[in-house]
């Protein structure tokens, strides 16, 4: 085996050992990075790296629609656009069986449209959401992992941090992936919408139907959601129809929820806050995770294992699919264990130009964002399956009452609804390509 | 026998022009100079980690031992060579310009580049025009976003009508991808790099000496790597070094930049030759640049007028 | 300590919606005039370095890293509790080595004028400065968890 594999394989060990005794993800990446670093070079010039490096990460444009996307979630949850929303799922569907979560979901894949984070669509309807389908019947294991799965609808449907993330470390077109990611992403929403349907068919105790509203509360409700529903179209639109680069999209966003709440009285001075240290919380995390994965990334490029990997893969003449099922295999196992956006931080420089680098038939950039889809879905997949569930994580962080164990017992149907829409991107490339063909 | 490896960083893919047609021949001169005693390890794309600003740095630091940068990423940091990256100085062709940008190095701007040893400072052929919408004159600049190289393009540019943005290469794509920008000012090299000729379709040159502008570059060395090499390998690498590594970066333009725009006319894409009355029309209209940029230089008591009167010198002296 | 840390990040998040207004003006300023305003997009960048730099101190003093106790839930309270503790020492050295570096890299940067690559040319020195100390409160907060 070839020295630079034997450094870049105990950097990885060394890697997973420490995430499993407990060490922070961010911290596990810049001590392994570093250390790293300093034994191929030295340790003057993992010295002289840092010195400007943070800056220079932090400080791109590119990267700002993260943070600017955080903080209109938090100013939409915070201003109540977030529960207009669900009431307005609650007239619509909420007297089926079932219907207050699906409710739930509808209007996760609503928000979704607005906001990138699943982080924050879930902890969104965490705190608008759970105390309603408590309080409406639907028990508590099947209502927190409603809204974990519902949760993951905000990267799923764009615009979504994770294809932003993708983008960026392959080079990729962001408003294409945004375009392609649509048509996977109403796939979802139906997907869930059928698996929350079985499960109340199956056991209609889990989720008896919400108190009916009076016709004055149902039109309130109506017109209530129309200005978020407002944004939604103008900050999306104007992202597809290249009126607005991303980040432009988000600060028009974050602007209009900011003045719709202050128009509405919603966001007095307590709430804004509140959304500015919700921002606050869920940007360090990233960021100190991007961090991380710069210094980490950089020592592998230095043991030029990863360009040797890819190429040692491209030579084994494995079939196209069996590479894809190969890699999507390995995406699955490792986002049940660690963090997503760590995880194809980590791996895409080696992922990628293997996938591109094999013959689907298809021309290297609808490839990239075909295999971004299937990226996407098992990503999805990573935020709700035991035993690291980021998405579930959250809900319980939120209602502390609710055994976790409950929520994973939940969370089953809605995987199995994963794994079904993993194999139809899989088998049919043209769901994720069909919108780009067209409107291009 | 010592052998000493040395890791050479710079910002562009390993396809670019500039890696394969001047870094890896000038690399594959020092090693054969030197029996393989001297070898030169190129990590292309930013591969080591950092920014494309910060590479000066990573070669004054040590964090890499040779960076291939442009001075125009580190803005305020090396005045006197902004001379050369005015409006209308440059010539067309990269052959004079890398001698007479080299020859700058040595003397007139040699207190600035103090923190590195140089390996070769040189500047490219004609920048051109590469956008969305065809540019046939100054007009149609107007409101235009542009990538620009150099600080000194950008104001050109300004100057010009257009919304000029800044930001290194790499960035374009992306940039150009999400509307960020309508398009992008380099030279016909960097173009395949970055597929910019597969994101835009019209191209405008400006073919008159002087031209519309051009930007320097520089391969430089940490000084303390330098001066412990052995002698013997030292010797090779001066060599090489200079006038001699200059001229070598020269071909990576004048040779590849036609190829390259050979390429983007058989696509389809409009190229168009800017006439000379419409260059001087635009030269007129960027004279304000000068004056602006010789006024902030007098502030840092630096003559820039005798350094722009140098810089034209030095072109006239090697367009014979 | 804790109450300068929720300080910086409300500081963050209105530089964020300052840049947010910066962008939506100047979207409709180049409708209007064909002319953005000058230096936007350095701007945001810069605004965004900092919002996120500032959003440092609080993550870390809301512990809010993520990190993953699956294979660690077992063992007593007080092995994971002692656990927790290290690795917050093991942050101590590495916000202590990253306020350190950042800030003789600003000194560099402040002492060689170093701008952003834009027309404004911002001098981004001492946002670095700033990012050193943000770096540096997170190693205080950190230790002052790990007691
Ligand atoms: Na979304
Ligand atoms: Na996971």
């Amino acid at each position: 085996m070839a020295p630079e594999f034997l450094t870049a394989a105990w950097g990885f060990a060394a890697l997973l050992l420490l995430i499993a005794l407990r060490c922070p993800i961010a911290l596990a990446m810049l001590v392994v990075g570093a250390a790293g670093y300093v034994h191929i070079l030295d340790h003057w010039a993992l010295l002289n790296y840092l010195k400007q490096s943070p800056w220079h990460l932090f400080a791109n444009y590119t990267l700002s629609v993260i943070p600017l996307f955080i903080l209109m979630g938090a100013l939409a949850e915070r201003g109540g656009l977030a529960r207009d929303l669900f009431t307005a799922a609650q007239v619509l569907v909420g007297r089926r069986p079932g219907g207050m979560p699906m409710g739930v979901i509808a209007a996760s894949a609503a928000f979704g449209a607005v906001c990138g984070s699943s982080v924050a669509t879930t902890a969104t309807f965490a705190r608008a959401a759970l105390p309603e389908l408590l309080r409406t019947g639907t028990a508590p294991g099947f209502a927190t992992a409603t809204i974990a799965a519902g949760g993951t609808l905000g990267i799923l449907i764009p615009p979504s941090v994770i294809l932003v993330v993708y983008a960026i470390s392959t080079e990729q077109n962001i408003a294409k992936l945004f375009m392609a990611a649509a048509i996977p992403g109403l796939i979802a929403t139906v997907f869930y919408l059928i698996a929350v349907w079985l499960t109340a068919r199956l056991r209609p105790e889990l989720s008896p139907p919400a108190p009916a509203l009076s016709p004055t509360e149902r039109s309130a409700a109506l017109r209530a959601v129309l200005p978020v529903l407002g944004i939604a179209l103008l900050v999306v639109g104007g992202i597809y129809g290249g009126v607005f680069t991303p980040t432009e999209s988000a600060a028009v966003g974050c602007v209009l929820v900011l003045a719709l709440g202050l128009a509405r009285r919603t966001l007095p001075w307590p709430e804004i806050r509140a959304a500015l240290l919700a921002t606050a919380e869920t940007t360090a995390m990233i960021f100190a995770i991007l961090l991380g994965a710069e210094v980490f990334n950089a020592f592998l490029a230095l043991s030029q294992a990863p360009d040797l990997l890819a190429v040692w893969v491209t030579e084994q003449n494995f079939p196209p699919y069996g590479v894809m099922v190969a890699l999507l295999v390995t995406y699955l196992i490792l986002g049940a264990v660690m963090d997503e956006l760590a995880m194809i931080l980590l791996t895409l420089p080696v992922f990628f130009p293997v996938i591109t680098a094999l013959d689907f038939g298809l021309p290297t950039e609808e490839l990239a964002i075909w295999f971004g889809m299937l990226v996407l879905v098992v990503v999805g997949v990573g935020l709700t399956a035991p035993p690291i569930g980021l998405n579930v994580f959250v809900v319980s962080a939120i209602a502390r009452q609710v055994p976790i164990s409950a929520t994973y017992r939940g969370v089953l149907p809605f995987l199995a609804m994963d794994l079904l829409r993993l194999a139809l991107v899989l088998a049919f490339p043209s769901l994720s390509l069909i919108l780009v063909r067209w409107l291009t | 026998q010592e052998q000493v490896t040395l890791r050479l960083h710079h910002f562009l893919p390993a396809v670019s022009n500039v890696h394969r047609h001047f870094l890896q021949p000038w690399a594959q001169k020092v090693a054969a100079d030197s029996q393989n005693r001297l070898r030169v390890q190129i990590f292309p794309a930013m591969q080591l980690g950092g920014a494309p600003p910060q590479l000066y740095d990573q070669a004054r630091d040590g964090v890499v031992d040779i960076v291939w940068t442009l001075p125009g990423y580190t803005p305020g940091r090396f005045p006197r060579l902004e001379a050369f990256e005015l409006p209308f100085i440059g010539h067309p062709r990269a052959a004079v310009n890398v001698q007479a940008v080299q020859k700058f190095s040595e003397a007139a701007a040699a207190e600035e580049l103090r923190e590195t040893h140089v390996i070769a400072a040189w500047g490219h052929d004609a920048g051109v025009i590469h956008t969305k919408r065809e540019v046939k004159r100054m007009e149609d600049l107007q409101g235009l976003r542009l990538r620009f190289p150099t600080r000194q393009a950008g104001e050109a540019l300004r100057a010009l009508g257009a919304a000029p943005v800044g930001m290194p290469v790499p960035q374009v794509p992306e940039a150009l991808a999400q509307g960020v920008i309508d398009g992008a000012v380099v030279p016909w090299e960097v173009v395949p790099s970055i597929r910019l000729h597969e994101a835009v379709r019209f191209h405008t040159e400006i073919n008159h000496n002087p031209t519309f502008y051009i930007a320097t570059m520089l391969l430089v060395m940490n000084r303390a790597k330098y001066a412990g090499l052995p002698a013997d390998l030292r010797a090779i690498l001066d060599a090489n070094s200079g006038m001699v590594a200059a001229r070598m970066a020269a071909p990576a333009w004048d040779v590849e930049g036609p190829k390259v725009e050979e390429t983007a006319r058989r696509r389809g894409n409009t190229i168009f030759e800017l006439p000379a009355e419409e260059s001087a029309r635009w030269a007129q209209a960027t004279q304000p640049v000068h004056q602006a940029w010789i006024g902030a230089m007098r502030e840092r008591n630096i003559d820039g007028g005798a350094l722009v009167e140098q810089a034209k010198a030095l072109i006239a002296e090697f367009s014979r | 300590m804790q109450a300068l840390a929720r300080w910086l990040a409300i500081l963050g998040g209105v530089v964020l919606i300052a840049a947010s207004v910066l962008t939506v003006v100047s979207g409709l300023s180049r409708w209007w005039t064909s002319q953005p305003v000058r230096g936007d997009v350095e701007l945001v960048s810069v605004a965004a370095g900092i919002a996120v730099m500032a959003a440092m101190p609080w993550g870390t003093a809301r512990g809010s890293h993520i990190m993953v106790d699956s294979f660690t839930g077992w063992l007593p309270a007080s092995v994971t509790g002692f656990i927790d503790r290290f690795w917050r020492f093991i942050w101590i050295q590495a916000f202590a080595l990253l306020a350190w570096r950042m800030a003789l890299g600003a000194q560099e940067a402040i002492r060689n004028g170093e701008q952003t690559m834009g027309l404004l040319g911002v001098p981004y020195g001492y946002a670095v400065a700033f990012g050193a100390f943000c770096f540096g409160l997170s190693a205080l907060l950190s230790f002052k968890d790990s007691q």
